[in-house]
């Protein structure tokens, strides 16, 4: 099976965005891919944590979105995203995983992965987050949207900070403003602090915001 | 026969003390006696020598009378007073006569009767008119009085001699007065020694034996029953030493029948402490050792504490010890890790008080039992349903995907067949995916039920959120979804997310349960002063009373149900209101309304 069998062109600017899946798991792979290549996104796919690390780095890599499963043999996805913080490079990411409890979605939340898909997902799951994550990125960048929008943007460009003032200082009262800037402050504590329970985050609440809508 | 000897005793002193009596009495008696005999001899003797003395005198003086009357020349003879002396006279003589006892008083005595006799015979002559000599009357007269004077002399003299024998006779009587004191004297020395005599004796027979025999008895007491009584007599105290010989000889054996058995029950107790797998050791209320079976003895000594508590059962140990109350707990995750060598070992105490008994001290025993293959086979259980979810939830995963995507037909047009197979295979897929899940989380509670997230929280937000699949489920059946709110309700001490689980366990089945076109209501309310009560209703067919004992039992499905599910919704739900200290039921009314209710602990 290969991409040229299935040609889709959306009507928007959705073919600018290049998305990276990584799973070890062929046909979800191919699950994913299927399911953005409907959207129109360009998709590449990574077997595991090495693949994924060698492609974000390469010198034409410019991911604007990473599906990461975080259970993969060699380099997992913890191992991924240590990787990306360590060599500074920011990539917005989305965690698709089945095994995940509140001190993982902690440690996640820390290294820069802001948003939570919990396996099993449906195609529109993974679609309606992809397109949150990289059309809420074009209203931030065109400014005016609402601040929890623009608090995980600034979570995904890892300022905690920002996002946790910004949050701070609105005076909306939207749903998820709560959770988000309890995020947000866990984000910006001190990372040797590994006490999520502290916090008060559950992924819980981080999963059932993605996917309730 | 103790009794007549007692008798015979008693009788022996009884007659000793008359004796005693009898013969004092006599001795008194005899001498009082004497003494009478010899005072009325004297006295009679002095009598009569005063008599004589009396008499002579009256007669001289008539005598006289008549010398110095010569005219007359005659004494009066017939004059009677005279003639009475006279008589008196001859019978005091006669009578002094008979009373002599000694060669002295007779030669006295004799003078003197010859002196009366001369008188009476001069006074006859006087006195006789017919012999009187009218020549020599003066002779007559002076002839009297010389023999009343000689009289007067020799009575005298017998007085006197009478006087010097009374006087003897006291002291011979005095001395028989000390004779007889020194006889009463002997007399009762006599009785007393036969008394005491007889009270040695009377020691013998009867009291002293009685004494060994309370001396045998203490012994007994002493659990000695190797004393036994000897036998020498036949009377009571015999027969009595006969009853005790047997009465310890019976005792006897009955301690050593105990002994033994006690022994016999000591070893067998041994052996069964030290054939007993798990270890057991018995302290007393300072924690010292009082006993270890060897698997205790090989668990200490390979910690490397052979002789007191390891630190980790220490701590529980101590708080028993201060508290007073029994540690027996009984989930795994109360179990204590102990290494041994290379070993990982967790043994579940189990301290408890041994009431104390007789001769003993209250002590605590302790019971390790090794549940390192509960732990493992638990640990295993998690690991294995985790690996298996897990290695059948991604698959299905990716199968769901694929299958939703052929559904959607983005990539390519289905037949109105394929489409169906396609769905019908998506279903499964989701029912599936549905029970792993419950599964899953199902493992999750049994394990870890004891770690809820309490938090105060408002009764009404816990139906706040009705999560979006029952939304659309109800709407699928045009069932109305009813919150009555009640705003003015404590806190209650929950874990909101078991919370949501329960709540969307009840209101799913609700949901399948009710008619459609229903009304399921969710209500909230106050149920006494500890408990806040959460109730969902539906207009089902309610529960079927062989139902009602068992819905709340593990995969128990209705016979006939042709509803979807697991069978461990219900289940879950009791086990997480459980874990809150709560209570889950339900109220049916068959064919109106069935009511699912849960209680939650106010805050």
């Amino acid at each position: 099976m290969s991409d040229h069998e299935f040609q889709f062109h959306s009507d928007d600017s959705a073919a600018d965005f290049r998305v990276l899946v990584v799973d070890d798991e062929p046909t979800l792979r191919m699950g994913f891919r299927l399911a953005l290549l409907t959207e129109g996104y360009f998709v590449d796919l990574a077997r595991n944590g090495e693949e994924a690390i060698a492609k974000l780095q390469a010198e034409d890599a410019d991911f604007d979105l990473m599906v990461l499963d975080l259970r993969m043999p060699g380099i997992d996805g913890i191992g991924v995203l240590t990787h990306l913080a360590a060599n500074d490079l920011t990539v917005p990411t989305v965690i698709a995983s089945a095994q995940m409890d509140d001190r993982v979605a902690l440690h996640c939340l820390r290294l820069g992965a802001v948003d939570f898909l919990h396996k099993p997902i449906r195609p529109n799951d993974l679609r309606h987050i992809a397109h949150e994550v990289l059309f809420e990125e074009q209203s931030y960048q065109e400014a005016d949207a609402d601040p929890v929008h623009e608090a995980r943007c600034l979570l995904r460009r890892r300022k905690p900070q920002m996002a946790l003032t910004l949050l701070q200082e609105s005076q909306a009262s939207l749903p998820a403003k709560d959770l988000w800037q309890r995020v947000a402050s866990t984000v910006a504590a001190d990372p040797l602090d590994s006490d999520g329970d502290a916090y008060s985050i559950s992924l819980h609440d981080l999963t059932t915001w993605n996917t309730s809508d | 026969m103790i009794r007549n000897r007692l008798r015979t005793t008693v009788l022996m002193a009884l007659a000793v003390v008359v004796g005693l009596g009898l013969g004092a009495m006599w001795l008194v008696h005899s001498h009082t006696k004497r003494f009478e005999r010899l005072l009325d001899e004297e006295l009679r003797a002095i009598m009569t020598t005063h008599a004589i003395t009396f008499h002579t005198q009256i007669i001289s003086s008539y005598a006289i009378e008549a010398a110095s009357n010569t005219a007359s020349g005659t004494i009066k003879a017939r004059d009677p007073v005279m003639t009475q002396a006279c008589a008196a006279l001859r019978s005091a003589s006669q009578e002094l006569r008979d009373k002599v006892r000694n060669p002295h008083e007779a030669q006295a005595v004799a003078e003197l009767m010859s002196l009366i006799d001369s008188l009476l015979t001069e006074m006859q002559h006087a006195t006789d008119p017919i012999a009187a000599r009218p020549n020599v009357p003066g002779a007559n007269g002076s002839r009297i009085a010389d023999l009343s004077r000689g009289i007067a002399r020799v009575s005298q003299r017998v007085a006197a001699l009478n006087d010097a024998r009374l006087i003897a006779e006291r002291a011979t009587f005095a001395n028989q007065t000390r004779d007889a004191t020194l006889y009463v004297a002997l007399l009762t020395a006599v009785a007393l020694l036969i008394l005491f005599v007889l009270y040695w004796q009377f020691n013998n027979l009867a009291l002293r034996p009685l004494a060994i025999l309370t001396d045998s008895v203490r012994e007994i007491e002493n659990r000695n029953f190797e004393l036994s009584l000897p036998v020498r007599r036949d009377d009571e105290i015999g027969k009595l030493s006969i009853a005790y010989n047997d009465m310890a000889a019976e005792l006897r054996r009955l301690y050593h029948e105990t002994d033994r058995h006690i022994v016999d029950l000591n070893a067998r107790n041994r052996a069964l402490l030290t054939a007993f797998p798990n270890a057991v050791i018995v302290l007393d209320d300072d924690g010292n050792l009082l006993q270890i079976n060897p698997e205790a003895e090989s668990i200490l000594s390979s910690l490397g504490t052979p002789n007191r508590l390891p630190a980790k059962l220490k701590k529980p140990f101590d708080h028993s010890l201060s508290s007073g109350e029994e540690y027996l707990p009984d989930e795994l995750d109360q179990a204590l890790l102990f290494r041994i060598g290379e070993r990982e070992v967790y043994y579940l105490p189990r301290i408890f008080r041994l009431p104390a008994v007789e001769d003993m001290d209250p002590a605590w025993g302790i019971i390790l039992t090794d549940v390192s293959p509960f732990r493992w086979l638990d640990d295993m259980k998690m690991n294995v349903l985790a690996t298996v979810s897990h290695e059948i939830k991604t698959p299905l995963t990716s199968i769901r995907m694929i299958l939703l995507l052929l559904l959607e037909q983005k990539t390519g047009k289905l037949t109105g067949l394929q489409e169906e197979m396609v769905g019908s295979a998506s279903n499964d897929c989701e029912r599936l995916l549905e029970t792993l899940g419950t599964l899953l989380q199902h493992s999750r509670l049994s394990s870890g039920s004891k770690h809820l997230d309490l938090r105060a929280i408002p009764p009404s937000s816990l139906f706040q959120t009705i999560p979006l699949s029952l939304q659309q489920a109800a709407d699928d059946k045009q069932v109305t979804l009813e919150v009555l709110s009640n705003g003015n309700l404590p806190l209650v001490s929950a874990d909101e997310l078991r919370i949501a689980q329960v709540v969307s366990n009840l209101l799913s089945n609700a949901i399948k349960f009710t008619p459609p076109s229903s009304t399921v209501t969710l209500n909230t309310v106050k149920l006494g002063p500890d408990y806040i009560r959460f109730k969902i209703s539906d207009h089902g067919p309610g529960v079927p009373p062989e139902a009602q004992d068992r819905i709340f039992e593990r995969f128990y499905r209705e016979a006939g149900q042709d509803h979807a599910g697991t069978g461990l919704g219900l289940s879950i739900s009791r086990e997480i209101i459980e874990a809150h200290n709560g209570r889950i039921g339900f109220k049916s009314k068959p064919n109106e309304s069935t009511t699912f209710y849960f209680d939650l602990p106010i805050a």
